[in-house]
């Protein structure tokens, strides 16, 4: 029995997941980390230009990321991509004289230009590095201006346009409709105060780590609150993101996850399920294995990305240790596979994905399609899925 | 107040314990050679022991890598130039068009503990700066780092570039980074590649005895 995009997503994204028709897909997504660059060699126009596709609205990337946000319509049909994306309409960074920009929505935080888009400024220059006290949290001048109403207004006209344009995606498609209604993230305390110092702060200061990260989380949770008020009954999938492994393991003890990470995003996501009935699904650089049990417990549904290419992160393993109690996204490795492996290996990997990972499975990029990702390879994997068939 | 005291202030992420200690025990008459190799870099060794069995993360680690720079600077009016680099000299950077450098940075530290001279060049580092480095620093090892993937083939243009100039044949290269696999290092021509700090130092000490 064929199903309808929206109907397969809930079945993948239940507890223990339920058997669709066929694999969940979101591949080439059009979202923040699962997405694919438009830059040369390869990229977004090449990919199009594979396809036959040469009338395409010019694209449109992410300020920061440079993933392209506004992918072809025909492009996601062709790969029969089960999702679309409700966007965010963030202000553009501001320009700064060397280059730099900085980013009003992430606190002030510094970025760089890196390879066609920006990468966090290093450590010594984040720009709140600075802070010893409490009191320099609260005189941080980066932070929006909450007292006088001044920067929730805004947001809630914003918010309101998003709501219709959601409303209307739910109801005149049946396509799982993913929304990015925000949460709270340690990434946002790196890329203000610096990787190091959020170690260390974590480790030498709880005192002022937990002040700081509470005055994330509230300011996060205001402004999550407006976009879930206008989109909350509308979306199937809310997308949050954080990054706690690297490719050889976790960030952080488990210990130091429970107290320093997992309460703040247990009131971010209880913020969710306050406002809609959405799945959520967490990105996460690295091998987060150790994490996923925590996750689950505090109301993830689906987590990801670097499925098979990071210690602990072999599709078996996780299928074992965790496919009752979570979803799987990714395993379309960005790094090694799409780039160098051929499309036959390619078709392999894809093929052991599906079968391994099914039915809790969302096939997606491990995280941005960049530059060096040759058309055939990401087609390759369209082609697995269509030679694998249905289920 | 003893080298023990110090391994354990360094293994522990203490930066200013470290710095106290290496202090007292230089007022004390205990020698740099003995503070490094008994002290900061056993404190180190002893991690890399706690990592290998999964009983530390990348956080204790960075607070150690920290603690060491720490007392390292201490220390720094009072070490005879001879005595740094013993083993050997490694120049080391993140490659052009990346700008990462935790992992490098590690590294970088983790080998100055174990005894060589590191020279450091950040990152987003050109070919020529790497070529006019090896050129005239002469060092035994070229490290390069690289966590994302557009970046990488940067690797083999400064292998290239090295061999171009002659300056390839004398030198242990090694690569490192998230993208990488032993395979690739093979592909463009290095001679070590790690999975991790620790690794990455014990095949260094290992190709410099050959």
């Amino acid at each position: 029995m064929s199903m309808t995009p929206r109907e397969r997503f809930y079945r993948v994204a239940s507890h223990p997941p339920q058997w669709p028709d066929r694999v969940c897909i979101e591949f080439p997504g059009s979202s923040l980390t699962t997405n694919i660059v438009d830059q040369p060699p390869y990229g977004y126009r090449a990919l199009c230009q594979y396809l036959g596709i040469t009338d395409y609205p010019a694209p449109e990337s992410h300020s920061v990321w440079g993933g392209v946000l506004n992918v072809d319509e025909r492009i996601l049909e062709k790969f029969n991509v089960d999702f679309r994306y409700l966007p965010r309409g963030e202000e553009p960074p501001e320009v700064l004289p060397n280059g730099y920009v900085r980013v009003n929505r992430y606190y002030g935080s510094l970025w760089k230009p890196a390879y066609g888009r920006y990468s966090p400024v290093p450590d010594r220059e984040a720009p709140a590095r600075y802070m010893k006290t409490i009191e320099d949290i609260e005189n941080y001048p980066y932070w929006p201006d909450t007292e006088s109403g001044k920067a929730r207004s805004g947001l809630e006209e914003k918010a309101a346009e998003l709501g219709k344009f959601a409303k209307r995606l739910h109801e005149e498609t049946d396509f799982a409709i993913s929304g990015n209604p925000g949460s709270y993230d340690d990434e946002t305390y790196r890329w203000i105060r610096g990787f190091d110092q959020w170690i260390i702060d974590m480790k030498k200061n709880p005192e002022f780590y937990h002040a700081l990260a509470s005055k994330i989380l509230r300011l996060g949770m205001d402004k999550n609150e407006v976009y879930l008020n206008s989109i909350g009954d509308y979306i199937d999938r809310a997308q949050v993101g954080d990054d706690y492994g690297t490719q050889t393991g976790g960030m952080i003890s488990l210990k130091d996850f429970r107290e320093f990470c997992k309460p703040y995003h247990k009131k971010s996501f209880d913020l969710i399920k306050k406002y809609s009935k959405a799945k959520i699904q967490l990105h996460s650089c690295g091998s987060i294995h150790m994490y996923v049990k925590d996750f689950a417990e505090i109301g993830l549904d689906i987590i990801g990305q670097q499925i098979g290419f990071a210690k602990d992160m072999e599709p078996e393993k996780l299928k074992h240790d965790y496919g009752d109690i979570i979803t799987f996204w990714g395993g379309m490795d960005t790094q090694r596979a799409l780039v160098h492996w051929t499309p036959a290996q390619v078709k392999e990997w894809t093929k052991e994905c599906i079968k391994t990972l099914s039915p809790g499975y969302i096939i997606a990029s491990n995280h941005t399609i960049e530059r060096d990702t040759p058309p055939e390879n990401i087609w390759a994997v369209h082609e697995a899925i269509q030679e694998l068939g249905p289920y | 107040m003893t080298l023990e005291d110090l391994v354990t202030a360094v293994s522990d992420g203490d930066g200013e314990k470290a710095k106290f200690l290496t202090e007292e025990l230089l007022r004390e008459g205990v020698s740099p050679s003995d503070l490094i190799e008994k002290g900061l870099a056993r404190g180190l060794r002893l991690l890399g022991e706690r990592w290998a069995s999964g009983e530390v993360f990348l956080a204790e680690i960075l607070l150690a890598v920290s603690a060491f720079d720490d007392a390292k600077d201490v220390m720094r009016a009072h070490l005879k130039s001879e005595a740094e680099g013993e083993l050997g000299t490694v120049v080391m950077g993140t490659v052009e068009g990346d700008i990462h450098y935790i992992g490098k940075n590690i590294v970088a530290t983790m080998l100055e503990a174990a005894g060589f001279k590191v020279i450091d060049l950040g990152e987003d580092v050109s070919v020529d700066k790497f070529c006019s480095t090896v050129n005239s620093a002469r060092p035994d090892v070229l490290g390069m780092s690289c966590l994302i993937s557009p970046a990488l083939h940067q690797m083999k243009v400064v292998i290239d570039a090295l061999k171009a100039k002659g300056l390839r044949d004398s030198l242990i290269v090694m690569v490192g980074g998230p993208p990488l696999s032993p395979e690739y290092a093979k592909e463009v021509g290095a001679d070590i590649y790690a999975d991790d700090a620790f690794e990455a130092v014990a095949k260094v000490r290992e190709a410099v005895k050959r």
